[in-house]
């Protein structure tokens, strides 16, 4: 029907179309944005249906009815689990550069084995499933172009495709780079296969049944065909093939390398949950006509080839030719992603040496080669089983092999997710175990060395229930118990803390370098300088780092980030080989702050560990707790957003009594002060709040940039509150101390100035009064002389306040005060006897203070008088003292008739005086004050109008 | 409709509509007569359920 030439020609043809695609989709921007589109990465998924679904499916329908339909049931079921199962993956191995399965498994469980197991495990699985793609492709030769073709087309289809999978799969040696033009040949391919698949089904219902109506007709007139596609679904196991295909949709090296190594974020993820399970329903819709059409036709044999049974029955060369483009798509694609995704685990688990190799000279170029080389092995070594089986198998069987193969990497995989207590050593006795039962079981058999197994356990008919069982239960049960007999190295609780996205044990240390230069200087020792230097500063344009960094912080993630690299180009395990040897870690040295600092600077949201984004937001959370000063945020509206701690403090209003409220609701002063600041004009403002104690609040303002909330648009306001009060009364007193020791210096000036003419004018008096007998004129003399001793009082008392911080300084030492106290109220009781006072003193006997005892005497004799002045006759007025650490505490206390706040305040100010003129100088107190601040001690007073006054003088103690 | 809120809910939305349709995709492969295309009629709401299900934030 298609001559040889014809078939040449499409074959030749259809493999260049593919390698023009990748080149474009490579090497042209729009083409490579294109390949990117998450539907476009969905599509590529579409890998799944292979010859296996092209061909096979129908067949397959044929003996087991509606049963088909569970192998794509099966990944509709896996996509639902798309968020919580994929989605880890896929950041896992984004994050951390693991380029496959087997880097993944390597990675979690710490050993090569594992990696080297996995890759072997998964080359015998998906070799007679490559076999199976070129069976189906010779029996397309045979049956379109007639048997006997001129060409060995499985040749010419190896080769071809090993040109296509070295041009399309393996330019770049990391995974950093995409294979923009792989992953869109691959898109191309799906809808090519469902395009062909398509066409043949139209033309079965319309040309072999006469339409839908017709095909209803004929099914009518044969009621055994839809009771048998009933009657294997209604007797049969249904369960274990969809289980099978729910692990096989992306745990297939195809399906791997194209969810997560070729990804396309994780919106490719999020598309693919609905486009491949609406991609594979209307595949699979196909099939029942096909199967109909065919046995309607009576064409006979294999079921698997009805499609090209009906192609040859079409008698139509163009629609045999779409048929064979189409059975290309479907092999091709299998055979090149799955080809690729095997060379790169094949690369990093079992060619070590080939590595070391690699990384003697250019690894990069090294590595791209030897990537080819792997290529082109695997797809001859896939031909090479082909060879062996020939027909030895149906082609849905040849298929399930592989879904039983990966899905006894499951248990390694939950190990990844969900059970941090995995060890390595069970997760290799659980692989060994299982790939043993399913090389005896289903690997022998399709080479004519069956072992008899399920025969001699009685199971006759499906096999494939019996053989999960009995593949995947030793496989789990060793796993389980190997973890548990064998826990997991330190190493391996790491990588779990990893994989669980948890902060592992060596998180928070710093690296033993100080700057990237030396970085690459000691990587260089391990990597050589061209590659050291030039991961270096990949790494360091991946974060936005400059040469000149030398924050800890930043350098440990350079390290991290250097590692993570290495990892998508030589593999997880020789990468952190690498990197330790080359950088250790040092442990003492913790980094957590900084580490979380960057995580906060540097690193997009959706890329940071939730984990570490907590860490970050709590340390930020906490800053804010703990600021001195009050910050709130006003949502635009003016909703109070955030109420620190401080604000609390300050306001006297709770977090939650303020929170969500509006800002004009909050208790006065406060809703009213802050809803008018927030929307005035200044920026700054302060406030006096009355009150008992009138308090001084500095305020302050900063609009919030556009979109820090989240879906809030503007941003708001941010308003920050301060306290000044005690500031404000600190600077007061200052001032007012400054005031006191100018008027100190006044005093003994003024006293200095008036005290020599004084004199000179009493002695010139006393000598008039002497010389002088008139009565009248001695007797206004005597007035003269008593106004100038009052004078002389005044100015006495005035040197003796301006000197009693220096020059009236006497010698100081320990001052007993029980004697000094008892002489002070000799003196106050000769002065003040008309008032017949209770003067009481109780000091204890060898209470003693630093000081000077004229000076000390003089300062309880000025207290002592107060407080007889203010006293009624016969009043009470005591005198306490007693230790309190290293000072000593004297009270004068009164029960007169006490002082006014205002008055209070002023008290110790020079001249201030409240007793009737010439019976106070107002310097009483001033010097009590000055004496006692300058001994190094303190005054206060507590009185109340009416209640009486306590005079409080701390003293240092010897 | 608006989609579902988290990772944990999209993925539990999901499978109970699997579950919920599957069964009945199970008793419509089991039967002789009806329409032929009867058994994938079930499918749709799962795909539909899984597109929906996309949208939940990660």
């Amino acid at each position: 029907m298609l001559s040889p030439a014809t078939l040449l020609a499409l074959t030749v043809g259809y493999l260049g179309a593919l390698i023009a695609i990748a080149r474009v989709g490579d090497r042209w921007p729009p083409a490579r944005a294109l390949s990117r589109r998450p539907l476009v990465a969905a599509l590529a998924l579409g890998v799944y249906a292979t010859s296996w679904s092209y061909f096979g499916s129908v067949g397959f329908a044929a003996r087991e009815g509606w049963r088909y339909l569970a192998i794509y049931v099966g990944v509709t079921a896996s996509c639902a689990l798309i968020p919580v199962m994929w989605a880890p993956l896929h950041r896992l191995v984004r994050e951390r550069q693991l380029g496959s399965l087997a880097d993944l498994l390597a990675f979690r469980y710490q050993r090569p084995a594992v990696g080297a197991a996995v890759t072997g495990f998964l080359l015998a699985g998906s070799l007679p499933y490559q076999a199976l793609q070129l069976r189906a492709l010779v029996a397309s030769v045979d049956h379109l172009g007639g048997a006997g073709a001129p060409i060995d087309v499985a040749w010419l289809i190896s080769g071809g495709l090993v040109v296509v999978g070295v041009v399309t799969g393996a330019r770049h040696p990391s995974l950093r780079d995409r294979h923009d033009g792989l992953v869109l040949a691959v898109a191309f391919e799906s809808v090519v296969k469902l395009v062909a698949l398509i066409a043949i089904t139209l033309w079965a219902l319309v040309s072999v049944f006469g339409g839908p109506a017709g095909l209803d007709r004929w099914l009518t007139a044969h009621p055994e065909q839809l009771a048998a596609m009933a009657r294997p679904a209604r007797d049969g196991d249904w369960l274990t093939l969809l289980a099978l295909s729910a692990g096989a949709a992306f745990l297939l090296p195809r399906q791997w390398h194209l969810a997560f190594t070729e990804s396309a974020g994780e919106g490719g993820l999020r598309a693919t949950g609905w486009v491949l399970p609406a991609y594979l329903v209307v595949l699979t819709l196909a099939v029942p006509p096909i199967l109909w059409a065919g046995r309607a036709l009576g064409l006979g044999g294999d079921a698997d080839f009805y499609v090209l049974g009906l192609a040859r029955a079409s008698g139509s060369p163009l629609l045999a030719a779409v048929v064979f483009v189409g059975a290309l798509a479907a092999a091709t694609a299998m055979i090149v992603v799955t080809t690729v995704a095997l060379a790169a685990m094949a690369q990093n688990h079992l060619g070590r040496p080939a590595t070391a190799w690699a990384m003697r000279g250019d690894p990069y170029r090294r590595l791209r080669w030897l990537r080819r080389g792997l290529v082109a092995v695997i797809i001859l070594a896939g031909h090479a089983v082909y060879l062996g089986l020939r027909d030895r198998a149906e082609l849905a069987d040849l298929g399930l092999v592989s879904f039983v193969a990966v899905a006894q990497l499951v248990p390694g995989v939950v190990g990844v997710l969900w059970w941090p207590r995995a060890s390595g050593a069970g997760a290799l006795a659980g692989l060994a175990i299982g790939a043993a039962a399913w090389a005896a079981l289903l690997l022998a058999p399709l080479f004519g060395a069956d072992v008899g197994v399920l025969a001699a356990l009685g199971v006759d008919g499906d096999p494939w229930p019996a053989t999960a069982a009995l593949t995947l239960g030793p496989n789990l049960l060793a796993f389980v118990i190997g973890s548990m007999v064998w826990p997991p190295r330190p190493a391996e609780v790491d990588a779990a803390a990893t994989c669980a996205r948890r902060p592992g044990v060596a998180a928070a240390a710093a690296v033993t370098a100080g700057s990237p230069d030396e970085l690459a200087a000691r990587l260089a020792a391990v990597l050589g300088v061209g590659t050291a230097g030039r991961e270096v500063d990949r790494a360091l344009a991946d974060l936005g780092l400059g040469r000149d960094e030398r924050r800890p912080g930043e350098l440990r993630a350079l390290r991290d980030r250097v590692e993570h690299n290495l990892s998508g180009l030589l593999g997880p395990l020789p990468a952190r080989a690498a990197v330790d040897d080359a950088l250790p870690l040092d442990p003492d040295h913790a980094l957590v702050l900084a580490q979380l600092r960057f995580v906060a600077e540097h690193r997009a949201a959706a890329e940071a560990p939730a984990r570490e984004l907590d860490l970050a937001r709590r340390y930020l959370r906490r800053v804010l707790d703990d600021l001195p000063i009050g910050v709130a945020t006003l949502a635009p509206g003016g909703e109070v957003i955030l109420w620190n701690p401080a604000m609390t403090t300050i306001t006297g209003v709770a977090a939650s009594g303020a929170t969500g409220l509006p800002t004009a609701a909050l208790p006065p002063p406060w809703g009213e002060v802050l809803a008018g600041f927030a929307v005035g004009a200044e920026p700054r403002a302060e406030v006096t709040l009355p009150g008992v104690r009138p308090r001084t609040i500095a305020l302050g303002r900063t609009e919030l940039g556009p979109g820090a909330l989240v879906g809030a648009g503007a941003g708001g306001v941010i308003l920050l509150v301060e306290d000044l009060s005690d500031e404000r009364a600190l600077a007061a007193q200052v001032a007012h101390q400054e005031r006191l020791a100018s008027i100190g210096r006044l005093a003994a000036g003024v006293a200095h100035e008036v005290g020599n003419p004084l004199t000179g004018v009493k002695l010139t008096v006393a000598n008039l009064r002497r010389e002088l007998a008139d009565p009248d004129v001695r007797a206004r003399l005597d007035l003269v002389l008593a106004a100038g001793d009052r004078i002389d009082r005044i100015v006495r008392a005035l040197v003796g306040y301006a000197h009693a911080g220096d020059a009236a300084r006497g010698p100081r030492g320990p001052v007993e005060l029980a004697p000094l106290v008892a002489d002070a109220i000799t003196l106050t009781r000769l002065t003040r006897a008309g008032k017949a006072l209770a003067l009481a003193a109780a000091v204890p006997a060898g209470l003693r203070v630093i000081g000077d005892r004229p000076q000390l005497e003089q300062v309880v004799v000025n207290l002592l008088a107060n407080a007889s002045d203010a006293s009624a006759p016969g009043g009470a007025v005591e005198v306490h003292a007693r230790a309190d650490g290293d000072r000593v505490v004297l009270e004068v206390i009164d029960r007169g008739a006490g002082m006014a706040p205002e008055v209070v305040a002023r008290a110790v100010e020079p001249f201030f005086t409240t007793k009737p003129p010439g019976e106070g100088t107002g310097l009483g107190l001033a010097l009590v004050y000055s004496i006692v601040v300058d001994h190094g001690g303190t005054l206060a007073l507590d009185s109340a109008p009416g209640v009486g006054t306590t005079a409080r003088v701390t003293l240092p103690a010897p | 409709m608006s989609a579902p809120r988290s990772p944990a809910a999209a993925t539990a939305i999901a499978i109970f509509v699997i579950v919920a349709f599957a069964t009945p995709v199970r008793g419509l492969w089991a039967r002789d007569a009806g329409p032929w295309w009867l058994p994938f009629i079930a499918w749709v709401p799962a795909v539909v359920a899984l597109a929906w299900t996309a949208r939940a934030p990660r």
